[in-house]
């Protein structure tokens, strides 16, 4: 089976299309329960799905154990209020916290974020495989003769390719015209999709079963080959014997025990924010645990145009451009939100407010991705996840000049008013005289609306025990056969999206933990 | 968690002011109109506990504020409407940030309902499919492998 088979109205992930025995819903184990495998993956998301895969192809039994449900395709709705309540962790109300809060939204289904994402695909950039190995020493086990042939790989299973024109919808090509005309090189965003009819609804879990998740390909092929998942199970600690992995402790959401023998290791991939706190659950005491914690913070631009924009109609996200990655270290992305989550980037209130949103088919959003250099900690508070994170000066100027470039593609492509939505300067801005109020903005994370965006670090590999959690054989210094493979092992953020470095990262970890 | 009568009559006066009713001829309906104490029960049943604790004393604060930001001895629910709208876009240009989150908070909270519904989408998007949205094209493209 392959998404590419796809009946219409049938999706790779419908109940009777995966091998029979194939799914365990925790919802339903209310007792004790135990089962087995070669290796336990904890988590279904980029790194997970893409491991269990690899090594579900490799012959070894697999086990994936998800804390989320299984949202299917068919099930997935218009309205952003559901979707946050059963695909977004905390019912996308997390925060990031420090000086200010950024709201943090991930995905907890299978699938992981990959089902709520764009889907937007970025190889490693080189500049990073040779950061990482000249000041990380991690280049023995990721560079590019590792990773590389898990990108072609990808690339040809999950069918990458630009958006093509005819989906882009204007928003992503006003931007495009914005950009050109300022001299600044556009790239349309290559994704990993089949199938997209340009609805807008990336964040929502896409209705048409386009975007390829990992919930509609690493997963459904790992079941093909003998693997089986457990949803709503969550993962509570990695069990181990005389300093070896043999098993994972997991409670259902019906409140059952589960026990996981792993007899060749167990694999977490349960993202930057939880991986860490299951490994302090482990045992696991390095020092450098929780810390090095990394992201991209973003921070959109809203404006208002004579004629029609159409958040609604085109690609999530269809344009970009990393023309300011290595000199400012921001990315623009355009951004087609609903009027649920758009509507706080719409000035006003009460009537002001209402009238905007009845013209809201003439706004256009665009997004500042700033490869920050703050860097934060995660732990956990009364047994909750936490993270603690403050932005620098330096990455809010980065966010300012992002901003003060989409006003000035905006203006470029005859927006009419732009709305900054930064504390202290007025709600719309209607020239480009205007803009130099938001070079003036002090450099204060409380000034702007940013949110937590691509994390990383918080169990970062690297040779020296000291300084790093994870050894280069993806294994963690103090436990053996406890891997790590998603990007909480990275040492620093990448400035472009990291979807696809996690997968080709875990891919080309699962080659070396089935070697081993 | 479930929010008090009286939290409960603060959060509808907060929302109430922030999407209220016949504010565009396009656009008359306002929060009020839409099934809101259905929609903030199932919000508060299904946020976790801390969340909902900080939503809840969120809408407590801004209920609460109108002597400091207006000069006026009532809670928001007492006051004007235009009176209300005040209260929230003080707060809103408050010197300090997390009394602008506050209001944040409120107009995230109330958007997700406004927005969401059919009719507050057939004035901003036009016909659209409740579950598949609008999109450009009707047929699935099929971009080759």
């Amino acid at each position: 089976m392959s998404p590419h088979d796809t009946a219409p109205g049938s999706f790779p992930d419908d109940p009777e299309r995966l091998p029979s025995g194939s799914v365990v819903d925790g919802a339903d184990l209310p007792h004790l329960h135990a089962d087995a495998a070669d290796y336990v993956v904890v988590g279904s998301g980029a790194a997970g799905g893409a491991v269990a895969w690899t090594l579900a192809e490799q012959g070894w039994s697999v086990i994936v154990v998800e804390e989320g449900p299984w949202a299917r395709t068919r099930d997935f709705q218009l309205d952003i209020g559901q979707a946050f309540r059963t695909l977004y962790r905390w019912g996308g109300t997390g925060f990031v916290t420090g000086r200010t809060f950024l709201p943090l939204l991930q995905g907890v289904c299978v699938g992981g974020s990959t089902t709520i994402n764009s889907a937007i695909v970025w190889r490693l950039p080189q500049d990073v495989y040779d950061d990482w190995a000249r000041n990380y020493g991690i280049g023995p086990a990721i560079n590019a003769d590792l990773v590389e042939p898990s990108f072609d790989r990808l690339e040809r299973a999950l069918n990458v390719h630009p958006v093509a024109e005819d989906v882009l919808g204007r928003n992503s090509t006003i931007m495009r015209d914005g950009m050109r005309k300022l001299r600044i090189e556009p790239h349309t965003i290559e994704r990993n999709e089949r199938g997209c009819r340009g609805s807008a609804r990336c964040a929502q879990g896409c209705p048409n079963g386009a975007k390829l998740s990992t919930a509609l390909t690493c997963i459904p092929w790992t079941l093909e080959r003998g693997g089986r998942i457990y949803t709503n199970t969550r993962a509570v600690r990695v069990r181990s014997t005389r300093g070896n992995a043999t098993g994972v402790e997991a409670v259902t959401s019906a409140g059952g025990k589960l026990s996981l023998m792993a007899r060749r290791g167990v694999i977490l991939a349960a993202s930057t924010v939880q991986t860490p706190n299951l490994l302090r659950r482990s045992g696991v005491r390095s020092r450098a645990l929780g810390r090095h914690f990394m992201a991209h913070p973003g921070v959109g631009l809203a404006a208002r145009y004579e004629d029609d924009v159409c958040l609604h109609k085109g690609a999530t996200q269809g344009m970009e451009t990393i023309h300011f990655r290595r000199t400012d270290r921001f990315k623009l992305e355009s951004l087609a939100l609903s009027p649920e989550l758009t509507a706080v980037r719409i000035p006003g209130f009460g009537k002001d407010l209402v009238r905007r949103l009845a013209d809201f088919r003439r706004i256009g959003l665009w997004g500042v991705q700033v490869r920050a250099r703050a860097v934060g900690k995660v732990d956990s508070l009364a047994g909750s996840d936490r993270v603690r994170y403050t932005l620098l000066p330096e990455d809010v100027r980065a966010g300012k000049k992002g901003l003060r470039t989409l006003a000035e593609i905006a203006f470029a492509t005859g927006a009419k008013e732009v709305w900054p939505g930064i504390h202290g300067l007025p709600e719309a801005l209607r020239s480009v005289d205007d803009l130099h109020l938001i070079d003036d903005v002090p450099d204060d994370p409380r000034y702007f609306m940013f949110i937590a965006t691509h994390l990383f670090g918080a169990a970062r590999m690297g040779p020296d025990p000291r300084t790093s959690v994870v050894g280069l054989d993806f294994a963690t210094h103090e436990i053996r056969k406890l891997f790590v493979v998603d990007s909480s092992l990275f040492p620093t953020n990448l400035g472009v999206n990291p979807q696809h470095a996690i997968m080709g990262i875990a891919m080309a970890a699962a080659q070396r933990i089935a070697s081993a | 968690m479930k929010q008090s009568a009286i939290e409960r009559r603060w959060t509808l006066a907060i929302l109430d002011a922030i999407f209220p009713r016949g504010a565009s001829e396009d656009l008359s309906a306002g929060i009020l109109d839409l099934d809101v104490e259905a929609y903030l029960e199932e919000t508060f049943a299904k946020v976790p506990v801390v969340s909902g604790l900080g939503m809840r004393a969120g809408f407590a604060a801004i209920a609460l504020s109108p002597p400091v930001t207006i000069g006026k001895l009532r809670t928001i629910d007492r006051l004007e409407q235009a009176d209300r709208v005040r209260v929230i876009e003080k707060l809103y240009r408050a010197p300090f940030y997390h009394l602008r989150q506050l209001v944040v908070l409120a107009k995230t909270t109330g958007a997700m309902l406004y927005c969401a519904s059919p009719a507050s989408r057939h004035v901003m998007l036009g016909p659209v499919d409740e579950r598949a949205g609008a999109g450009l094209r009707q047929e699935a493209s099929h971009v080759p492998a």
